[in-house]
């Protein structure tokens, strides 16, 4: 029986090898990304203690060692779940008003660009006392100050370590450069915390005194005792609301024994929102993992069956004689499970230890789309080897069963006629004597249709590859090209600006803006939290809905009236809510409590879990005593300019900053920047990377399979190939006979699976939308990629099947045909 | 025709030929010089190993000398590169194996008509020589869609036979042609080749057999990789038979065959 493997396996080694090179793809894609699902919670949890971070924290404006810290530590200290905390000073640093840049942070680069923090929170890095100093990583050594930032500053601006960083304070400057980014899971987005070192924050410290735009503040950091991700979530949202409530006590508490107090301001967070951030996009891209390892399994089924069924077909002699020495149709079958088996076992080893060895660069990927570096996260997982091993182990197993199935039609008599397909009738197809194109091209299109398995299978692969490059290239473009589409499902409004104002009196300002030319409207706009359903949901309330960029409805209608609203179409899917129904909104604040019914008149989509409700502002008059909206610091304005006359971000605060040299922004984004920092710009790298990792694979998949295909073809058709010479064929003729054939199935393969790709990426991901927060996705197919797919794999194929031809040029005719039998 | 030494079709002048087998030097041709007259059928005996076969793909270009010079139709052919050399032999040489070596995977119209083709004559007068030059050689219409393995072995030696004349070539070579067909498909083989030579083509064949060498105007005896002889046996004529035959076989056993 081992003779039989052995002789199988020396007929067919290339065919094997890159059998074994798809196998060891599949299961080091399944393996990497079951891993990365199934340990998603893990990777959090180790990703914080990596990095050093907090579970949550809290900003308070009042120097360390004062009255709120201590009533704050004594809350803690009340929780047993809190594992540990730590309170460190902080200063608070704010640009002077007007053109005086004092104070101000700017980082610049040897290109001449630069970016401004005008109010940012300085961070002792020195600070050995500091039970939470951040993980620090790219660090680099240079003359001057050292400043740390976050790897998302680096990452959504142009920014890099090494680029210099300035401070003026009191007319002198504190130059030095970017040391290095800190990694901190609660302060990630917040590009105006940054670590400088201690000389510098000694510095700071000094100047503070006597200077009102230098304050000293405090940091409490707090990380929970709980490795279950979803209940710390869970006690971090308890422990921040807690906070919150006690540090609105103190402050009434405060006002009672003195109506002049001043307000101790404080805020808390938790790295939750920074769980939120990545969490469908790391899923997103363990899920395609599992996805292409999947695609890749079925290539593998497919190689394997057209393999076998040529190798039985290819031995027919030699399996009939075996019979009729005495081997049985099972034993003979089982030579071939036997090949496979030993193939497989070594693959999967191999494809199990290139993931374990890979783990720490994927995980690395993963994290840091979520700029964090934490290679060694995770590790992979037990459960997602055995998975990924028992499917490939299956489907290998199944595939040559079945395509043995034809041993059991072989006997003594079918093995003296050499082929069990000799007396059957073929179909001359293509034949040459209608033919119009060249000869060569002519005969490559009739090992095409002559070919029928092979082709079938040729056309399957690249109809699957293609249809996953389209697939990817649609979500490409949607996520990084054209983001209208995806805009439309993040609930989130494209104004031009969003905007507001700390001064008392800004309705001059406001003023200012609209008389500005191009000026299209401006709508009052607030998110609010609330109840729904004994729920904590966040609500976005507008002025009105005439100016809408984002087409926020799915289905039904904007809300034309006070008690209408907007409704999450997951979320109501979720709650049994359908348009036309009622829901119940619920607000508690400042220890009044009221309820609104409200209709929903339609859904919208929610990718980024941004509210669950939308609305008219109107809504919180009946829900809460809402005088003076305007002056709530909450609120903030949406200004809208005509198509293509909005002023840049410069334009607008310069005209702001010359009406009277006073202005004090509360909130001024570009609505770009807004939309972008909340999920676009981490959307944006995994579409980077997921495109580039399927095109590789594809080309891979690809360029393999013709290495197979074409090595058995000149393989088994050499001696007619070496009649062709012989006749007077050249040798570049038969290469284009090959190029042809690869290409006609090539094309075929790619256009049908590149269109069925760009038509039917909306309904899937439809389909499978809600597990990150959306029902209807509505895609653009951008038609240029699609074409540029199947360009892609035709030049592929032509490039790969020349190279894989060229082999043809060493076919001798005289010793081939010298050879008899 | 012997007498007209200058009209030869192919020369060959110090013509080597050496393999290496298992690191063994083998010199199959031997410093050969010789000429094939154009018209006549040449034929080529000698024992097994006596490098028959490789003298005719040396002479048809389908293989390269180690040493020496080719002249075909006036064109040194050694010099030539393949590409140059696949291009002269589709417009100058035909062939007939004795495995006939059609493409198994393309009917037996399309298998002539790939060889056709490739001389750029116009495609429908090559479609109609096609068919006109099976029916010649008795393979009917029905049978063009065939494949070769649904025909029998003399009707492949005859589509061979008709791939061989489809560019109308200046040399037909033949290499053990009737060595696989029984005695009647054999007769019939040579019957063709005996009137492609009628109507003026030169032939070159390597055999073992006598009753096919027979019909060759001139027998070239090969040993060691040189001409040791040759017979003139004139143009055949069926009634002559007998006659060439035992001269063919005075001339070998002297050649020690």
């Amino acid at each position: 029986m081992w003779s039989i493997v052995k002789s199988h396996f020396h007929k067919g080694k290339t065919g094997f090898f890159i059998t074994g090179l798809f196998i060891v793809l599949s299961v080091l894609m399944m393996t990497v990304g079951l891993s990365i699902c199934f340990g998603i919670d893990t990777l959090y949890q180790k990703a914080k203690l990596l990095s050093n971070s907090a579970d949550c924290y809290g900003c308070i404006y009042e120097a360390a060692g004062g009255e709120s810290q201590a009533m704050l530590e004594n809350l803690l200290k009340e929780k047993d779940y809190v594992e540990k905390y730590d309170v460190q000073d902080v200063y608070y640093l704010q640009k002077e008003d007007g053109e005086n840049v004092d104070k101000r942070l700017e980082f610049y680069n040897a290109g001449g660009a630069n970016m401004y923090c005008d109010s940012w929170v300085a961070y002792n890095v020195d600070d050995a006392s500091n039970v939470f100093r951040p993980h620090i990583r790219d660090t680099v050594e240079k003359e001057g100050y050292k400043f740390y930032v976050t790897g998302n500053l680096v990452a959504a601006s142009i920014m890099k370590v090494g680029d210099g960083a300035r401070l003026v304070i009191g007319g002198k400057t504190y130059s030095g450069y970017i040391a290095g980014i800190y990694d901190d899971m609660t302060k990630i987005y917040d590009t105006a915390n940054v670590y400088i070192d201690g000389e510098l924050y000694k510095e700071i410290a000094k100047l503070s005194e006597g200077d009102g735009r230098i304050t000293k503040e405090y940091n409490i950091n707090i990380r929970i005792d709980c490795d279950n991700e979803k209940k710390s979530y869970a006690l971090q949202r308890q422990l921040v609301e807690e906070m919150t409530e006690a540090m609105i006590q103190f402050n009434v508490d405060r006002l009672k024994e003195n109506p002049f107090a001043p307000i101790i301001e404080s805020r808390f967070n938790t790295r939750e929102a920074f769980t939120n951030g990545t969490k469908s996009f790391i899923l997103l891209l363990g899920t395609a993992l599992v996805a292409f390892s999947i695609i890749v399994a079925v290539i593998v089924a497919i190689v394997i069956g057209f393999l076998v069924r040529s190798s039985v077909l290819d031995e027919v002699r030699n399996l009939g004689v075996l019979k009729s020495l005495g081997y049985t149709t099972g034993q003979l079958r089982l030579s071939y499970l036997a090949i496979y088996g030993v193939i497989g076992a070594v693959c999967l080893m191999i494809g199990v230890i290139l993931g374990i060895g890979l783990m720490p660069a994927f995980v690395n990927v993963v994290t840091g789309m979520a700029r964090l570096d934490c290679s060694k996260a995770i590790g992979v997982n037990v459960g997602g080897v055995f998975a990924a091993v028992t499917f490939i182990v299956a489907v290998a197993a199944a595939v040559v069963h079945i395509s043995t199935s034809k041993v059991k039609s072989i006997t003594p008599i079918s093995a003296m006629r050499n082929n069990i397909e000799t007396h059957t009738f073929r179909r001359n197809r293509a034949p040459l004597d209608n033919s119009k194109i060249s000869l060569n091209a002519h005969l490559g299109v009739k090992s095409v249709v002559g070919e029928v398995h092979r082709s079938v299978m040729v056309v399957a692969i690249v109809l699957i590859m293609s249809l996953l490059c389209s697939f990817v290239s649609v979500v490409y473009y949607n996520l990084k090209v054209d983001q209208t589409a995806i805009i439309n499902m993040s609930a989130i409004e494209k104004a031009d600006f969003y905007i507001n104002f700390e001064n008392e009196e800004k309705s001059h300002y406001f003023d200012a803006i609209h008389n500005m030319d191009g000026f299209e409207g401006d709508v009052l706009y607030m998110r609010a939290g609330l109840s729904v359903d004994d729920e904590f949901a966040i609500m976005q309330l507008f002025e009105n809905f005439d100016h809408m960029r984002t087409k926020l409805v799915y289905k039904g209608r904007y809300p034309k009236y006070a008690n209408e609203v907007l409704i999450d179409y997951v979320y109501a899917k979720e709650k049994g809510y359908q348009i036309g129904d009622s829901v119940t909104l619920h607000m508690e604040r400042d220890e009044l409590e009221s309820d609104k019914s409200c209709v929903i008149v339609g859904y919208f989509q929610n990718l980024v879990d941004y509210c669950k409700i939308i609305g008219f502002l109107d809504i919180l008059d009946e829900l809460y005593d809402f005088e003076n909206l305007e002056d709530e610091i909450y609120t903030q304005h949406l200004i809208y300019f005509e198509k293509g006359k909005a002023p840049s971000n410069q334009e607008l605060s310069s005209m702001l900053w010359a009406i009277d040299g006073n202005v004090k922004f509360h909130g001024f984004k570009s609505g770009e920047f807004y939309i972008g920092s909340m999920f676009l710009n981490t959307v944006e790298t995994a579409a980077d990377a997921v495109m580039s990792v399927f095109f590789s694979i594809t080309a891979i998949v690809i360029a393999l399979l013709l290495v197979m295909l074409i090595k058995l073809k000149l393989l088994r058709e050499r001696r007619n190939y070496a009649v062709y010479k012989a006749l007077g064929f050249t040798s570049l003729g038969i290469m284009l006979q090959i190029v042809t054939a690869m290409l006609l199935l090539g094309i075929l393969g790619s256009a049908a699976g590149a269109l069925t790709g760009a038509l039917t990426t909306s309904p899937i991901l439809s389909m499978f939308g809600k597990y990150i927060g959306a029902g209807h996705f509505d895609f653009i197919v951008p038609w240029g990629y699609i074409a540029g797919v199947v360009l892609f794999i035709a030049i592929l194929i032509c490039a790969v099947s020349m190279l894989c031809a060229i082999p043809v040029r060493r076919i001798a005719p005289a010793s081939l045909l010298r050879e008899r039998g | 025709m012997q007498d007209n030494k200058d009209n030869f079709v192919i020369r060959t002048e110090g013509l080597c030929k050496t393999f290496s087998i298992g690191g063994v030097q083998q010199h199959v041709l031997n410093n050969l010089d010789m000429e094939v007259i154009e018209g006549d059928f040449t034929v080529i005996m000698g024992n097994s190993g006596s490098g028959k076969s490789t003298l005719l793909y040396a002479l048809s270009g389908m293989d390269r000398p180690t040493l020496g010079k080719i002249t075909f139709g006036g064109q040194i052919i050694t010099d030539l590169s393949n590409d140059r050399l696949a291009k002269f032999r589709r417009a100058n040489c035909g062939f007939i194996f004795q495995e006939v070596f059609l493409n198994d995977n393309i009917s037996i119209m399309d298998n002539i008509l790939a060889s056709g083709y490739l001389s750029g004559k116009n495609r429908k007068l090559v479609y109609a020589d096609a068919c006109d030059k099976l029916s010649q050689v008795g393979i009917e219409k029905e049978m063009y869609r065939k494949f070769p393995s649904q025909m029998s072995g003399g009707e492949l030696q005859r589509v061979g036979l008709v791939r061989a004349m489809i560019n109308d070539p200046r040399v037909i070579f033949a290499d053990e042609p009737t060595g696989a067909l029984n005695s009647a498909n054999s007769i019939a083989v040579l019957d063709i080749m005996n009137k492609m030579h009628e109507d003026g083509k030169s032939l070159i064949m390597v055999t073992h057999d006598m009753k096919s060498a027979v019909r060759g105007n001139r027998v070239l005896y090969l040993k060691d990789g040189v001409i040791l002889n040759e017979i003139n046996l004139g143009r055949y004529d069926k009634d002559s038979e007998k006659h060439r035959l035992e001269l063919l076989k005075d001339f070998l056993e002297e050649m020690g065959w």
